[in-house]
């Protein structure tokens, strides 16, 4: 977060409880188990009315999804830029995939070749 | 000292909402943690997932004893992120558990208690001894390879927050079973004293490993399988998830040529299964159950001296919080 936004954000919450309009993210899912997809946002004085508004604009409209959720802005911790670079990966990792073992499964046709398996078809 | 297992399990079957609740489960909708559940759905979640998050954290104590003595960087690296995985699995699974238990009053600390006092159970392999490094192969390939036939099946479970941990851990496991069968194939072709290490872990794990799936339905042993699927926390049986398993791993044990200790075992292609000696299933309940089994009380006080030993940690975190960015 700059630090201009840090400022806003500290600002806002300490202005005391009851007037104080503030950003809420909305996030809709589609289905259940599906994912929550970051929306809009709204002005809101808490999150029941941020709520209301949220699924007022949905209502609006054909498009129906599952499930809503609000979530208020400064509640949010992000990475700051300048940290992000810590997510990019140096070391290899690729004995944690699966590509990393292709030669245990040619090990497995070779040697149940060589000893003629006679196991059942896989069920499923 | 309390615990959820001790909580009347009530259900008041004339509740509109019971009828409701089943009518969801019969349409193969998912329930959600603030949804409306029965007692007896929670409760058997709760049992489930706890016991299934507290056993990803025991099994990480036999198999971790060996990441300092496995042979090459390479598979000390595979190794060990195999165990931070399965850490990472208890603490996925824990949360999913800590949510269905909060609304009746209780956490994660008291889970950590049940376990502690024996209320809580964690799987029957992980009472087992890792005697030598055969046994951390044996583990990463027929251990792992028992707890994804049983995941699989589970990752289609109505309750969607179990549903979502299971999608996350079985992409994990895709890489815990390469693990394992490649440390049993290195072993199984290595020189003749390797192998015969391999084969003599085989003999030593056999009766656990059939025991891992639980009783099949008609050995007079009661189990949960009816009522789980009923609600559709589970969609097989016992012997139905056992019999995967050996569909997958006789062929492999038998490809590296080893004997699984059993001589009876052959594949009846006229029933369609295998055919096989049942394992004294009486042992689950006697000897794993109270926790009596060769390493049971050595695991237990592992985890307890992790808890207590870190005990510092928690409390120099929550001791200084963080301060949260734009505070
Ligand atoms: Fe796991
Ligand atoms: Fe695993």
């Amino acid at each position: 977060m700059s630090e201009e936004r840090a400022q806003t954000a500290a600002t806002t919450a300490s202005t005391p409880a009851g007037g104080a309009f503030e950003p809420y993210l909305v996030f809709k899912q589609m289905e259940h188990r599906g994912p929550m997809e970051s929306e809009y946002t709204v002005l809101a004085p808490n999150a029941e009315m941020a709520l209301a508004m949220a699924q007022e604009n949905f209502m609006r409209r054909q498009e129906a999804p599952y499930n809503l959720m609000v979530v208020r802005e400064r509640d949010i911790v992000r990475l700051p830029e300048e940290l992000r670079q810590a997510l990019v990966r140096t070391m290899p990792r690729d004995y944690r995939s699966v590509p990393a073992y292709a030669h245990v499964a040619r090990r497995w046709q070779e040697l149940k070749l060589a000893t003629g398996d006679d196991a059942p078809a896989p069920r499923r | 000292m309390r615990s959820v297992f001790d909580l009347p399990v009530e259900v008041d079957r004339e509740d509109p909402r019971y009828q409701a609740f089943l009518d969801r489960i019969d349409r193969g909708e998912k329930i959600e943690a603030d949804d409306w559940m029965p007692m007896d759905y929670r409760m058997q979640l709760v049992k489930l997932i706890a016991m299934h998050g507290i056993s990803e954290i025991m099994g990480a104590f036999p198999e971790k004893e060996w990441v300092p003595r496995t042979p090459t960087l390479r598979r000390k690296l595979s190794l060990m992120a195999k165990v931070q995985d399965e850490v990472g699995h208890g603490q996925l699974l824990i949360r999913v558990a800590e949510d269905l238990i909060r609304p009746l009053g209780f956490t994660r600390d008291d889970l950590f208690n049940d376990l502690f006092a024996g209320r809580l159970k964690f799987h029957n392999v992980f009472h087992m001894p890792a005697l030598n490094f055969a046994d951390a192969a044996l583990i990463g390939w027929l251990v792992d390879g028992a707890a994804i036939v049983t995941q699989r099946m589970l990752a289609q479970t109505s309750y969607a927050p179990y549903a979502r941990a299971l999608r996350r851990i079985l992409a994990e496991e895709r890489f815990h079973a390469f693990h394992g069968e490649d440390m049993a194939q290195t072993l199984a072709q290595g020189t003749p004293e390797q192998k015969a290490m391999l084969q003599d872990a085989l003999n030593r794990w056999w009766d656990a490993l059939l025991m891992f799936f639980g009783p099949p339905e008609h050995a007079g042993i009661k189990s949960n399988q009816d009522i789980n699927i009923r609600y559709r926390i589970r969609s097989k049986t016992n012997e139905e998830l056992r019999q995967e398993w050996l569909d997958k791993y006789v062929p492999q044990i038998r490809a590296l040529g080893l004997q699984v200790p059993d001589e009876t075992l052959h594949y009846d292609q006229a029933q369609g299964r295998w055919v096989y000696r049942h394992p004294d299933y009486s042992y689950l309940k006697n000897v794993i159950a109270r926790n009596q089994g060769p390493r049971s009380q050595a695991r237990l006080a592992l985890r307890r001296a992790a808890f207590f030993d870190h005990a510092w940690v928690h409390e120099a975190l929550a001791a200084q919080p963080l301060a949260a960015a734009g505070d």
